[in-house]
């Protein structure tokens, strides 16, 4: 089995069923199908081969998930970079990954030729979606087949030292995450998926892939809409979606802010899943004890083992007191704490959904440390403890502080910076500590998120800036990050 | 709506997201056309905080349906939504 059969056999199982609707417009199975042979005989004709990298650069459209199945087809790698990154991370990710293309959307092209797109003999070509489709290409190749430990897409994510990494993920390792979570939700052709995370994001692997799985359709949520809770509260009831999906923070803005608890349940909703950051304790159980039909799962598992744990909030969680547990092995993986006998450790993963490797690096082999300190409680179940390095979460999005510092050092007015998240959940606020350059005048918040916003995805950029003479140390000189977070919380707003 | 009345509403939109949203650290650099959400001036949280002043201090409610990132694309759209929401209905 490969990735791509999916959409196949649904599409010829149920050809007239709803496949993907992006909230302008929906298509069936059959026309998803056709449009993904089209965009795999124009990716051909362009010259890409088994093998090759596709970057698909865009929002949230129907070509891009054709374009995804197309590459697929045809033996290509492809690689979401969603439209919140900018063109010089565009550039980052393209140097790495090598792409034979880069397809953008109309948004992108226009971004392409308004910015400065880098053209030489050693950088890819960018063509748009529309115009690959209208350029004339013979029909597709056969389908590829490959092997299932083939690479079928390269997730980028924020690297400590200022550039993304590539998580390489094979067919094997998507299809054991999918098949687990479509069982384990009980998916049927008739479920609708909302689709809320952005295609590099690896929660939406389960929204298209499972709803594929099982012929059902999936509900593409615009980037514009992540604006507006009371919108997405609105979109649960009027798509009549039954499956959601999402990190924890867009669920409690839902809450506090889009009325998501005014009124009746959602009517169809009847699987609600998160992932990406821990839920905080009192907004689940008012979910929990909101929502009496719909099952809950918190589920864990960074980019490099897709889900590998998951716990389902059930009614005798109402009365819990301690944070919710990521809970029990999933969908064939091993994990366990190292060291094995101390009451913390390293979330350690092995099993099919661990990933082949980083994009470019040596092959992953064996179990995957992730970084992540867990713990088990009374019941058995593993709970979340933190980090142990400088990874940290910005509601459900991954950022290494290293990425930012590095781009902030290349601000006209920064000398040095240093980067500490403050508060948690909706809360989290990305703090900038710089000492501005000598004969320089100090930076402003405005030009440094400018500054981020060419450099970095909107998610890592800075909410409050600092302007301090100089950076608490440690005793052998790195900056002291702990000292400067009990600095920033302390000192007055500034 | 007279000319002068637009201006002191871009006048209070821009004080708001210069005073509260970007601590009073904007410099002379935020103006009515500087793209807020492209910069990441406006995210979720902080849209929330923006229309909470457009309601209480300003007494103009935005349904759901006009939170869409067009209309909070820099001030100038910002300003434009809000007049077009306080035009009497008839």
């Amino acid at each position: 089995m490969r990735l791509h059969e999916l959409l196949m056999r649904s599409a010829r199982r149920t050809p007239d069923a709803l496949a993907v609707d992006d909230l302008s417009g929906g298509v069936s199975y059959r026309e998803l199908d056709l449009l993904a042979d089209a965009f795999a005989a124009a990716l051909h004709a362009a010259g890409v081969t088994p093998g090759d990298r596709v970057v698909i650069w865009s929002g949230k459209d129907i070509d891009s998930v054709a374009l995804m199945q197309a590459a697929l087809r045809i033996g290509a790698v492809y690689v979401p970079v969603s439209a919140a990154n900018p063109l010089a991370r565009l550039v980052q990710i393209t140097r790495d990954c090598r792409p034979a293309l880069v397809v953008a959307d109309a948004d992108g092209l226009r971004r392409a030729a308004t910015e400065n797109w880098p053209r030489g003999d050693d950088e890819p070509s960018m063509v748009g979606a529309t115009e690959l489709l209208a350029a004339p290409a013979p029909s597709a190749p056969p389908i590829h087949h490959g092997t299932p430990d083939d690479v079928a897409y390269v997730l980028y994510t924020s690297g400590s030292t200022g550039v993304p990494k590539g998580v390489a993920i094979s067919h094997r390792n998507a299809l054991a995450f999918v098949t687990w979570a479509a069982a384990e939700t009980g998916l049927r052709a008739a479920d609708r998926l909302a689709n809320h995370a952005p295609f590099n994001f690896d929660l939406s692997v389960f929204d298209l892939y499972a709803a594929f799985l099982v012929g059902a359709s999936v509900h593409l949520v615009p980037p514009g809409m992540a604006y507006a809770p009371g919108l997405l509260t609105e979109l649960l009831e009027s798509r009549r979606i039954t499956v959601w999906y999402s990190v924890p923070s867009v669920l409690v803005l839902m809450l506090h802010q889009g009325g998501l608890l005014d009124g009746a349940p959602p009517p169809a909703l009847r699987v609600c899943a998160f992932a990406g950051e821990p839920f905080p304790l009192a907004d689940a159980l008012r979910l929990r004890a909101a929502w009496p039909d719909v099952r809950l799962f918190n589920w864990y598992g960074p980019t490099e083992t897709n889900v590998c744990t998951s716990y389902e909030i059930t009614a005798d969680d109402l009365g819990r007191i301690s944070p919710l547990p990521i809970g029990a092995p999933c969908a064939g993986a091993d994990v366990w704490l190292e060291p094995r006998d101390g009451p913390e450790g390293e979330i350690t993963v092995a099993g099919p959904t661990v990933m082949t490797g980083y994009w470019g690096a040596v092959p992953h082999t064996g179990p995957y440390r992730t970084g992540d300190i867990g713990r088990y409680d009374a019941r058995g179940n593993l709970e979340y403890v933190g980090r142990r390095d400088h990874l940290v979460k910005v509601r459900g999005h991954r950022v290494e502080l290293g990425e930012i510092e590095a781009a902030l050092d290349a601000h006209e007015a920064i000398g040095t910076a240093a980067v500490v998240v403050i508060g948690s959940g909706l809360k989290a606020r990305i703090h900038a500590a710089v000492v501005p350059r000598r004969s320089a005048s100090p930076p402003t918040l405005l030009s440094v998120k400018r500054h981020c916003a060419d450099r970095l995805p909107l998610s890592m950029t800075v909410d409050a800036l600092h302007v301090m003479a100089d950076l608490p140390r440690t005793p052998n000189g790195k900056t002291d990050r702990a000292a400067l977070t009990a600095r920033l919380t302390t000192a007055p707003r500034g | 709506m007279s000319d002068i009345e637009r201006a002191d509403l871009l006048e209070k939109l821009i004080g708001f997201v210069r005073d509260d949203l970007l601590n009073g650290q904007a410099g002379a650099e935020l103006t009515p056309t500087t793209p807020l959400l492209e910069w990441g001036v406006l995210d979720s949280i902080k849209t929330a905080r923006l229309l909470a002043f457009i309601r209480d201090d300003i007494g103009v409610r935005v349904p759901p349906k006009k939170m869409v990132g067009d209309h909070f694309k820099d001030l100038e759209h910002v300003t434009d939504l809000v007049l077009e929401l306080q035009q009497p209905v008839g």
